[in-house]
């Protein structure tokens, strides 16, 4: 288990984070660039200080600045896969991935297996001799993984592992990283702007927004309960925060900011989240059947496939307050949406889900 | 469709370069081929016998090889400091490194016989150690590693900054302390930018002829260096003066050629795995 809470200055951006990541789970630290999120996992790795903190894992202490307690990168039980691999130049894959070993001053013969194993592991061998400069985007990224698996360390950090590939390499890999990351008994922290990468590997997300903590807790939880709109728009979904109330006409209204809303709950203050693919979207403003329907109308701000390749469609809307509604490209086509045209969205009182 | 007077322009430019470069091709090459066409070959293995020429080819290579070693022991700590780390003072020392490549050499001279010299600020010190610099071999090599030192240390310390701080990061998470990172990943990553640094500052102290005349002097076997010796010669003997000037040139391409065909490739691979990576 790491336990950490540090505040650390970085450029203009205040770093406090305080998170807790428990070992055989793969935690997510997601957010969008300028997070701080490679600065949170450069102070992990000890190779930042925080001018405040405190980091454990497990007993042992790594970082206590109340008694200006520090423990050198090298001394860390750590495996850090950086964003860019940093494979060294001039040494062959097999000597990049012993690199580690060979500090320890294990046998030559041990080093040898341990390399091997790694390498099998990560679905490279055979590549030992050649040179980080020959290889693929993916199989750089592969070695750059072995070099830190080798270790078997206790903290495993990876600052957005699959960022430099390709789409179709990244698609590869992700597959078989996941794989990898799951058989692992180390504390695990995967560092990603991508929602999806998010979901897709983290049992734990802890989503940092502006050099803080925004919102923590496993895929479920923030799937189905985002509490801040900036989690809310990275998980793809609609979210509104207001008072619960009552009106004659129509039933349950949850007052927000930017306007009311029609809903199937009474009562105090309470989050609402309309799911997208519940959104239809008219030319016309629809007629009949629309009691107890929540109606809005405003230009359209942004038409994006997603996923990139796939058949659905996220439009994003500039109504107040601001949707996002998840359409298929025929409905696209069909209704010639494209941005800048005024479009009306409505959604059903029951589509809308409210926790508190 | 091309304008004619973009052409005219185009081919002007073109000429131009091609005369500046031929000029400075014949400047620099002219001198070379002069002294290699002047001097038969049977000339050259007769002066080879001659004990005198001999002794001042010796002295050059024992004496400038010398001071690489020293400015290699001393100056590498030094570019390793002013490559990595901030210290109060660093920009004295940059400047003091700086001065030797500007000092005139008869000054830089004269500037030792004072510091090192019998009576000098640190003679009764030597004295006392028992070392005597000024005139003897030992002057020579201080002399030749004053005015050549600033060569190593700045093409090092470049080469070692020149190492990207992502590589020292990773090899500190794979376990390894400073000493080892230095050891295994700057060090080798710099290789090519030592290596210039060794061959230029080997070729400066070979070349060496005023802080060397000026503190050590001009004795035969002694302190008398290969520049020294040609200087000597071509007061009287022009044909000797030519010969030994083509016995340095020969001496002095083959260790330019041996240490810069190595980190050849090495500068090759590095800047190719470079490139790839990005």
């Amino acid at each position: 288990m790491l336990i950490t809470s540090f505040t650390s200055r970085r450029g203009s951006l205040q770093l406090e984070v305080s998170l807790s990541a428990p070992a055989g789970v793969t935690t997510v630290l997601v957010g969008e660039s300028g997070a701080g999120k490679t600065s949170t996992l450069r102070i992990l790795a000890g190779l930042d200080s925080p001018e405040r903190g405190r980091l454990t894992l497990d007993a042992d202490v790594w970082l206590d600045s109340e008694s200006g307690h520090c423990v050198s990168p090298w001394e860390r039980d750590v495996g850090y896969v950086s964003q860019d691999y940093a494979l060294f130049p001039h040494l062959s894959v097999a000597d990049n991935i012993g690199f580690g070993l060979r500090a320890q001053r294990l046998g030559a013969p041990l080093i040898h297996e341990r390399v091997r194993a790694a390498m099998e592991q990560t679905g490279i061998a055979g590549l030992g001799d050649q040179r980080p400069a020959q290889l693929s985007g993916g199989q750089q990224q592969r070695v750059a993984l072995a070099r830190a698996l080798v270790l078997r360390p206790r903290l495993l950090l990876l600052d957005e592992p699959l960022s430099a590939l390709d789409l179709r390499t990244r698609r590869q890999v992700r597959t078989e990283l996941r794989a990898i990351l799951q058989g692992l008994s180390s504390v695990t922290i995967y560092v990603t702007h991508s929602p999806i990468e998010a979901l897709l590997f983290g049992e734990q997300i802890v989503v940092l927004h502006q050099g803080r903590v925004s919102q923590r807790g496993s895929r479920d939880e923030l799937l189905r309960y985002p509490r801040t709109r900036y989690v809310a728009e990275l998980m793809g979904t609609n979210l509104f925060r207001g008072t619960l109330g009552s009106s004659a006409e129509s039933g349950p209204v949850l007052q927000t900011a930017e306007g009311g809303l029609s809903l199937s709950a009474e009562g105090g203050e309470a989050f609402a989240l309309v799911d997208p693919t519940n959104i239809t979207l008219y030319r016309e403003p629809p007629t009949g059947g629309a009691s107890a329907q929540n109606l809005f109308s405003g230009p359209i701000l942004e038409v994006v496939p997603e996923p990139p390749t796939g058949d659905r469609v996220r439009v994003v809307l500039a109504t107040q307050p601001v949707l996002v509604a998840e359409v298929t490209r025929e409905a696209v086509s069909a209704l010639a949406l494209r941005e800048g045209e005024r479009v009306f969205a409505s959604f059903k009182a029951t589509g809308v889900r409210v926790y508190r | 469709m091309r304008r004619p007077a973009r052409n005219w322009a185009g081919l002007g430019l073109r000429m131009g370069v091609a005369l500046a470069a031929s000029l400075l091709l014949l400047l620099l090459g002219l001198p070379l081929i002069g002294l290699v066409f002047r001097v038969p070959p049977g000339d050259l293995l007769r002066r080879l016998r001659d004990p005198l020429v001999l002794d001042a080819l010796r002295l050059s290579l024992v004496t400038s090889t010398s001071a690489t070693v020293l400015i290699l022991i001393l100056g590498l700590p030094v570019a390793y400091l002013l490559a990595t780390r901030e210290f109060p003072g660093k920009r004295v020392v940059e400047v003091l490194l700086e001065l030797p490549m500007v000092l005139p050499p008869t000054v830089a001279g004269v500037g030792l016989l004072v510091a090192f010299g019998r009576t000098g600020l640190a003679g009764g010190v030597l004295h006392a150690l028992g070392i005597s610099l000024p005139f003897t071999t030992l002057g020579v090599v201080v002399a030749q590693a004053f005015v050549a030192a600033p060569f190593f240390v700045g093409a090092t310390r470049a080469g070692l900054s020149g190492v990207e701080r992502r590589y020292l990061d990773a090899a500190a998470t794979l376990r390894s302390a400073p000493a080892r990172v230095f050891l295994r990943v700057m060090l080798p990553l710099a290789l090519p930018s030592l290596l210039a640094g060794v061959a230029m500052s080997w070729a400066r102290a070979l070349g060496e002829f005023g802080a060397t005349i000026t503190f050590a002097g001009n004795m035969p076997g002694v302190t008398q260096t290969m520049p020294l010796a040609v200087y000597l010669a071509l007061q009287n003997d022009l044909e000797a003066a030519l010969a030994l000037s083509v016995l340095l040139l020969a001496a002095s391409l083959t260790v330019l050629l041996a240490l810069r065909l190595a980190p050849l490739g090495a500068i090759a691979l590095s800047t190719r795995a470079d490139h790839e990576l990005h």
